[in-house]
């Protein structure tokens, strides 16, 4: 008897920690970031005094100057306090979907960039936040023009609170040490950006720190950080467009040529370092000519002023296609927008125009945090940031004639997918040009065709 | 005529009291296994896309499978890694353990550093191979020193990535099925050879004619875990190529989560899950019915 007496007391207790776990699992669904680390709130309950509890899903890169914007969020709001879940940056997709997939009640969802912002409306993850905007008075379009009307098709679905704006960092020491004449007052060319990288290879060749002398700390003129279709977004080609082909194969064309004279870090090796290329290369002083975004500012700062990067940067507009206007650079904004499985899309929203205007944007211009919201104060905050000795950046962020890095359609994400494979297959020697473009219009028809 | 079984009141608490026991592992078998098996099996037959309520499709998405040219190419390279890593760590793992078997001075030490990868995760090992074999990486150094001009580019070739990975899964696994094979080697008694070497029969005759059919149960069940194991791989695809270069290394698995949680097409990563299963279940079959030629019970 004793014995079914254990068994049963055993059977029960393991039942109930099966079910234990369960519990905890649904909880902490909104947990789902937790690999990341939650932060920034001063409540320790659901609710502080009488303020209502927001919860954000972001990732990681961006914690050190959003908690600091909730810090202040919180202590202005008498309605409610925002507390942040990040996760890496890599995993937040799958993150997003599964938190979505469980019903967690995120209400505040960064957005990282137009593709997601196009797929999260494709599926109906987010609210039309209209109402509020209109009871507020708020008018997003004129506010934010085309970055915030070229995402929002049906209704206002997020506002932009950052900017990345993609330009060209340059090694300022190394090009002084090889002797080499820049401009930065106007755009290159790719073309003259491909010949000024020949002889700023050729020089590196004559110092000495080639590739055939030395391997492993040897210099390249270039490294392409963006590698998804900068020519095709300056040309404002659209991957759906009939005649995209032909700025594809342009672009395409134009990378292989970089890497092919030797100026450039091959794209096959830069597969293998992956988002790492740039600290391998560029921080390292191994290159002159680094393509990276805007974000890239506060980190190169502070790694100059610690010494982990040996040299000293400049900033110069990105090359433009032949017969583009100058100063034609590409800019992608990250959104805040309220998933339909919010319990306070009122709350929410009020935090995200907060956010995303004047109050929130000064506070992310102070910490070199380019805001999509633009005004004097908070350019000039912005300018006072980021410390630069010229007027470059400022000529590069509030340029007319920027661009959007993608334009995004229904089954954008599938399409940009079969691109990048038909671009790494010939970057990578494997398809000859005509194969891979030819490979991308059937897998890119075949996609839409569905 | 059926005996109807009676038990006596003993037997028939003892009965209940082995129930009970299992009931904890049932449960978690029934929630974390069979009702998300069945659900997915469900899902295959819908569009859900892991957000909006799934409506019913039919077989369309079984249709577009068997249309899609990313099945064939994941289902070759399941093939092909299935073939050459099940191969290799089968051979390899059972040359190691008969040279073990033969209890030369420092066998332990050897055991315990081959089985060593296997201690290791998955995602650990693979980083740190992908690193191994980057194009600037020591291997290829190595055979720069040894006079190769233009070694492989193992990552982004997609003719040797899916060699590589291959790889990796060999030096990885070998190890654990090596310690199989050790412990069915160790059951082989020994005087059996000893009749063997007083009939005079030397060391091949003694592998091929007791070694090898009294171990043949074993080498079984580890070449069904095996081929099993490979139809599963993705934590080395997923650390080492992310399934590139331009899909040369995508496996089945890998595709599932691809589709799933890339572009959010659950219904249809069940149906990939459901015609996976249906290949491992076949090739398993075809292995069970075969091993009555060549396994000795």
């Amino acid at each position: 008897m004793k014995k079914r007496w254990l068994a049963t007391f055993l059977a029960a207790t393991m039942a109930c920690s099966l079910v234990g776990c369960g519990a905890a699992a649904s909880q902490s669904g909104a947990s789902t970031a937790s690999a990341g680390t939650s932060t920034a709130g001063t409540a320790e309950s659901k609710t502080s005094g009488e303020k209502v509890k927001l919860l954000y899903y972001g990732w990681t890169d961006e914690q050190s100057y959003l908690d600091p914007l909730f810090e202040k969020f919180n202590a202005q709001s008498e309605d409610s306090y925002i507390e942040g879940q990040y996760c890496a940056v890599d995993e937040y997709e799958e993150v997003v979907t599964s938190a979505m997939a469980a019903g967690t009640p995120i209400d505040v969802l960064a957005i990282n960039g137009l593709p997601p912002m196009s797929n999260y409306q494709e599926k109906g993850y987010l609210a039309d936040l209209t109402p509020y905007a209109e009871a507020a008075g708020f008018d997003a379009a004129a506010t934010y023009g085309d970055i915030y009307t070229g995402a929002n098709a049906d209704g206002m679905y997020g506002l932009p609170y950052r900017m990345a704006v993609w330009l060209m960092y340059y090694n300022k020491d190394l090009l002084e040490e090889l002797g080499i004449e820049y401009q930065t007052d106007k755009s290159y060319t790719w073309s003259e950006y491909k010949s000024l990288c020949e002889t700023v290879q050729a020089a590196i060749v004559a110092a000495g720190k080639d590739i055939a002398t030395d391997p492993n700390n040897a210099c390249y003129a270039g490294l392409v950080g963006m590698n998804k279709n900068t020519t095709i977004a300056q040309r404002g080609v659209r991957l759906d467009d009939a005649d995209a082909s032909t700025a594809v194969r342009e672009y395409w064309t134009l990378w292989n040529d970089l890497q092919a004279d030797n100026t450039h870090l091959p794209y096959a090796e830069k597969l293998e370092y992956g988002t790492n290329v740039g600290s391998v290369y560029f921080l390292a002083g191994r290159v002159a000519f680094f393509q990276n975004a805007t974000w890239g500012i506060a980190s190169y700062n502070s790694k100059m002023e610690s010494g982990e990067m040996p040299f000293t940067y400049g900033i110069m507009k990105m090359p433009v296609p032949d017969g583009e206007q100058d100063n034609t650079n590409l800019a992608n904004p990250n959104f805040f927008g309220v998933p339909v499985t919010s319990k306070n899309p009122e709350q929410a929203y009020e935090f995200i125009q907060w956010a995303c205007t004047e109050g929130g944007a000064q506070e992310l211009a102070s910490q070199s945090v380019l805001p999509a919201f633009a005004s004097d104060a908070v350019t000039g905050a912005y300018t006072t940031a980021t410390k630069q000795t010229d007027n470059v950046l400022g000529e590069i962020i509030s340029s007319a004639n920027n661009k959007l890095t993608d334009l995004c359609f229904p089954g954008y994400a599938e399409v940009q997918a079969a691109y990048e494979e038909q671009m790494e297959s010939y970057l990578c020697g494997n398809a000859t040009l005509e194969e891979a473009v030819s490979n991308f219009e059937s897998k890119r028809d075949s996609i839409l065709s569905k | 005529m059926r005996i109807k079984k009676t038990l006596s009141p003993l037997q028939r608490r003892e009965e209940v009291t082995g129930y009970l026991f299992l009931l904890p592992s049932f449960i978690g078998f029934l929630v974390f296994i069979l009702i998300p098996v069945a659900w997915g099996l469900l899902l295959a037959f819908t569009d859900y896309d892991g957000f909006n309520p799934p409506q019913f499709v039919g077989v369309k998405n079984f249709v577009a499978l068997f249309q899609d040219d990313y099945f064939y190419l994941s289902l070759k390279n399941n093939i092909y890694y299935m073939v050459v890593s099940v191969a290799g760590i089968m051979i390899i793992g059972l040359l190691l353990a008969v040279f073990l078997d033969k209890g030369i001075r420092g066998s332990g030490i050897f055991r315990t550093v081959l089985f060593f990868p296997q201690l290791t995760s998955s995602i650990a090992f693979g980083m740190i191979m992908a690193i191994l074999f980057t194009s600037r990486g020591p291997i290829n150094n190595f055979l720069r020193e040894l006079g190769m001009l233009n070694p492989p580019r193992w990552l982004t070739d997609t003719q040797w990535v899916m060699t590589t990975i291959t790889l990796t899964s060999i030096i990885k696994n070998t190890g654990y099925y090596m310690i199989l094979f050790l412990a069915g080697l160790q059951a082989v008694p020994k005087d059996l050879y000893e009749a063997a070497a007083l009939d005079g029969a030397g060391s091949w005759k003694k592998f091929t004619k007791i070694t090898w059919p009294m171990i043949t149960p074993t080498f079984f069940l580890c070449m069904v875990l095996c081929i099993i194991n490979s139809f599963k791989v993705f934590d080395l695809v997923s650390q080492m190529t992310n399934g590139g270069p331009a899909n040369a290394s995508n496996v089945l698995v890998y595709r599932i989560y691809t589709e799933a949680f890339k572009f959010g097409k659950f219904g249809y990563a069940s149906a990939y899950g459901i015609v996976l299963f249906a290949i491992v279940l076949l090739i398993t079959l075809v292995q069970f019915r075969g091993q009555k030629k060549w396994v000795n019970y």
